[in-house]
């Protein structure tokens, strides 16, 4: 922390507690990314808004990057790894999307063939009522680094036949799918749905069905295209997360600051 | 026909101000300083931290919205706070900016929620897209960054910054 100086201004007294928790309450008004901007008015906006920030962001958001498609999942990477939002661990070998099983005691196998092509991503009916998209997770996760929190992108590739990790979705925050139709552009992304998924023990037996809702943003607010400069894809992948964090249970809710 | 219960609230410059009694219960404070007293009386209280002004506009205020619940102001603002505000809070919102935060002051001090959400969401509305410089000015805030600070906080947000 700064060695800040004491100093009076015309309209806010910097010295009063009170006129932290106003700011605070005005800052509560604020987008998470109108609010990192504010940091740089004064030493006094610094501290109240690195205290909100305590309170405000959660550590660790795990969010699935999904796409039918290896190619295009691995030029995701690339450009994110251009823009330097990868960490240099997984700046190692980018290129590499290798499809890794995943082997938790309880899981549901799905047979997708027929239903999902292995180009395009397709919601398929499971059950009677649920929509599904099932996938594998690659082996490498890159993270989105910040000064408070890290968002570890799990990049999920879908293909014909597949077996859903139910960790994994209960983990995860919330999904961020790579536009099926256009493999040139990240641009769209489906509305948010839910699954059904029954749990399996080790002798296969049924022990529990569970709905689980997966938060993700309305078609066309992702907007990342292969040419995009470094500040549109971080804006971008800002709005999923504040949508994400705003939408998924698992999530601290921005406005509950203050309730208690 | 019964006379309506008055209470007298005296200002931090000795300007006193007669106000139903139902109309400042809005009032956190003045309500617990009310629940305290003697019901017959027409009480007398001080507000030591507010000056006539802004007490004259928190009356304003609670005359209207006791009537008149305020709609919750939903957070964090998504546009600007005139689309999600009624008429007269937008009419009762044109002030200049010292009297504002005088209000604000007074609301939180007087412990009205609704009046302290309208008054902070205002100012978030005004903060909105403005630079820091602008910021500064608007609020008639120095810069005493140092330099080393300055480059710690641009390293620090760079993501949410510029290219």
């Amino acid at each position: 922390m700064f060695p800040f100086h004491k100093r009076k201004t015309q309209l806010l007294d910097e010295t009063s507690l009170e006129t932290v928790d106003i700011l605070s309450l005005v800052f509560q008004f604020l987008e998470l990314k109108e609010l990192f901007a504010l940091q740089k008015v004064s030493p006094f906006f610094y501290r109240t808004i690195e205290h909100l920030k305590s309170l405000l962001i959660r550590p660790i958001y795990e969010v699935g990057l999904v796409s039918s498609d290896k190619k295009q999942l691995s030029e995701f990477l690339q450009l994110t790894l251009k823009s330097e939002l990868i960490s240099s661990a997984t700046k190692e070998n980018p290129q590499k999307v290798s499809s890794t099983r995943y082997t938790y005691y309880s899981t549901t196998e799905i047979d997708m063939t027929d239903k999902n092509d292995g180009n395009q991503l397709k919601s398929v009916k499971f059950g009677e009522h649920h929509m599904i998209h099932a996938f594998n997770k690659v082996e490498k996760e890159f993270v989105f680094k910040n000064d408070r929190f890290r968002v570890f992108f799990y990049p999920l590739y879908c293909e014909k036949s597949t077996s859903l990790s139910h960790d994994d979705y209960q983990r995860l925050d919330g999904f961020i799918f790579l536009n099926p139709n256009s493999k040139d552009g990240y641009s769209t992304m489906p509305n948010g749905c839910s699954y059904c998924a029954t749990l399996l023990d080790y002798n296969n037996s049924s022990v529990a069905n569970e709905t689980v809702l997966m938060p993700v943003r309305n078609f066309g607010s992702f907007k990342v295209e292969k040419v995009s400069e470094r500040y549109s894809i971080e804006q971008s992948i800002l709005d999923c997360i504040n949508y994400i964090s705003e939408n998924s249970n698992r999530s601290i809710q921005l406005n509950s600051i203050g309730d208690g | 026909m019964s006379e309506t219960k008055q209470v007298e609230l005296t200002s931090k410059d000795k300007v006193s101000f007669k106000v139903d009694r139902d109309v400042i219960l809005m009032s956190g404070l003045v309500k617990d300083m009310l629940e305290e007293g003697d019901e017959d009386e027409t009480p007398i209280i001080p507000i030591p931290n507010v000056d006539s002004k802004p007490l004259q506009k928190v009356i304003e205020y609670c005359q209207y919205h006791h009537k008149e619940p305020a709609q919750e102001i939903e957070k964090p603002l998504k546009g600007k706070i005139e689309d999600v505000i009624c008429d007269w809070d937008k009419k009762f919102l044109e002030i200049d900016q010292s009297l504002l935060i005088e209000l604000i002051m007074a609301a939180n001090y007087l412990n009205i929620k609704d009046l302290l959400d309208l008054t902070c969401a205002k100012v978030a509305s005004m903060i909105k897209g403005k630079s820091p410089e602008q910021i500064r000015e608007m609020f008639g805030i120095e810069n005493d960054f140092t330099p080393e600070e300055e480059a710690k906080i641009r390293e620090e947000n760079k993501w949410c910054e510029e290219a």
